[in-house]
């Protein structure tokens, strides 16, 4: 059952909790080295909280998955620096709360109910999402590490 | 990728052909170990060039895509090259920080022999979490992202209870080494299926879930390729298009997978879900 809605800052605090918890399960998947598994929690939470507060003033879905991908991006380069751990750790596990399932499902539901135009859709949805996950990584990994953005040879 | 030593305050000894082999070996091992832990080409590729280095040969050339790595070494006027198959994909990420932290800190008097016996090491590091703990943290995963996509309280018990019980089987069928396709085909299938179990169930007594979508969907998320799409994304950024592709094709595939196996259940329901 939804929490009583109170004010805006409820429904944020609920993402807060429940992407935490979600990206920690995720990142126990995956053998998150013990001393990450906190940070890899509390970016995914960022992201999705980021995410949440720009859809709530009126962004697209795409965009707000942009901009929470970017900061995953972006905040993820802090603990893999002072824990000398890989980078693409902290961005696996903080962009998981924000993959578009419920409209790659629908693609899968509205295609065998017959329902082309709806699939479709659905499809073109779903498809956008990941596209505003991928550059938002992919943005953040140029900036945050040179020896990736550059093709240098020394 | 290519890149050359330092510059030394003297030549290094030129290595033999057997010194080379030997030395190829380890590298190569290095590479065939974080590309089956799930990490990208160009980090396999990197921690490669530094073990080799390392090791004093002078030029590595890797060619890296997603089910081999082939590789030479150049030293002097020898070389040698090498072409491992790399199979069973998995993620570990504790694996590959291992692993890049060997390759960061290398001992100055680093031999074969000895970086071999450090990847031993790492490649029998008894698992970190017991297997019920990543179960039941996967499992809550999945009821949180039920009420984030718009479920209830009940959707979320329903699809922590099909994630829950998805994942064990998962565990058990991946032990017996069955093709992974079908394993993620028969786990989507039992995972819906014990979602719808649990919705019915709960709704005889009274619990009646207004919109079941959300969890149906939570239910089979444990089986998103997130890890093989991200990577995807970061080696077609570095323009390894070949590694990206078939990145890309391994998750859609998984994806498929995933809605064949409800696709199973769905018509035995007779559950509209929209």
């Amino acid at each position: 059952m939804p929490l009583p809605v109170l004010s805006p800052v409820m429904p944020l605090l609920q993402d807060a909790l429940l992407s935490f918890v979600g990206t920690l399960g995720f990142a126990l998947l995956y053998n998150a080295p013990r001393k990450a598994l906190l940070s890899c929690a509390a970016i995914g939470m960022g992201g999705y909280v980021l995410h949440s507060i720009l859809q709530q003033w009126g962004m697209s879905s795409a965009s707000a998955t942009f901009y929470g991908s970017l900061l995953v991006g972006l905040l993820g380069a802090f603990p893999a620096r002072r824990l000398q751990l890989p980078l693409v750790l902290f961005t696996i596990t903080g962009i998981i709360c924000m993959i578009p399932g419920i409209p790659a499902y629908k693609v899968l539901v509205y295609f065998n109910a017959g329902d082309i135009l709806g699939g479709l859709r659905s499809a073109i949805e779903a498809g956008f999402g990941v596209g505003a996950i991928v550059i938002g990584i992919g943005a953040a990994r140029i900036v945050t590490d040179s020896e990736w953005g550059f093709e240098r040879d020394p | 990728m290519t890149l050359h030593s330092p510059e030394r305050s003297e030549p290094p000894a030129a290595l033999t052909l057997n010194q080379l082999s030997e030395i190829m070996q380890v590298v190569i091992r290095v590479g065939v170990l974080m590309l089956r832990s799930g990490t990208v080409s160009f980090r396999v590729e990197q921690a490669m060039q530094r073990v080799a280095q390392g090791l004093g040969v002078e030029r590595l050339d890797a060619y890296v895509t997603l089910t081999g790595i082939t590789a030479s070494i150049h030293c002097g006027d020898q070389h040698f090259t090498q072409i491992a198959r790399v199979k069973s994909l998995g993620v570990d990420m504790n694996r590959v920080s291992a692993v890049e932290y060997l390759t960061l800190h290398l001992p100055p008097d680093a031999t074969p022999i000895t970086v071999s016996q450090l990847l031993d090491k790492i490649e029998h590091m008894p698992p970190q979490y017991p297997q019920g703990l990543i179960v039941a943290g996967v499992a809550s995963a999945c009821g949180t992202f039920a009420i984030l996509s718009g479920g209830s309280g009940i959707d979320c018990f329903a699809a922590m209870m099909a994630s829950g019980v998805g994942l064990t089987l998962r565990y058990r069928l991946l032990q017996t080494r069955l093709n992974s396709i079908a394993v993620t085909v028969i786990c989507a299938a039992v995972a819906t299926l014990v979602c719808y179990s649990t919705v019915r169930g709960l709704a005889q007594f009274g619990l009646l879930s207004p919109n079941p979508q959300p969890a149906f969907l939570a239910a089979v998320l444990f089986q998103v390729p997130g890890m093989l799409l991200v990577t995807a994304a970061l080696d077609l950024v570095r323009l390894d298009l070949i590694s990206g592709i078939a990145r890309i094709t391994h998750a859609l595939i998984q994806l498929f997978s995933v809605a064949i196996g409800i696709l199973f259940v769905l018509p035995l329901t007779g559950l509209r879900i929209l």
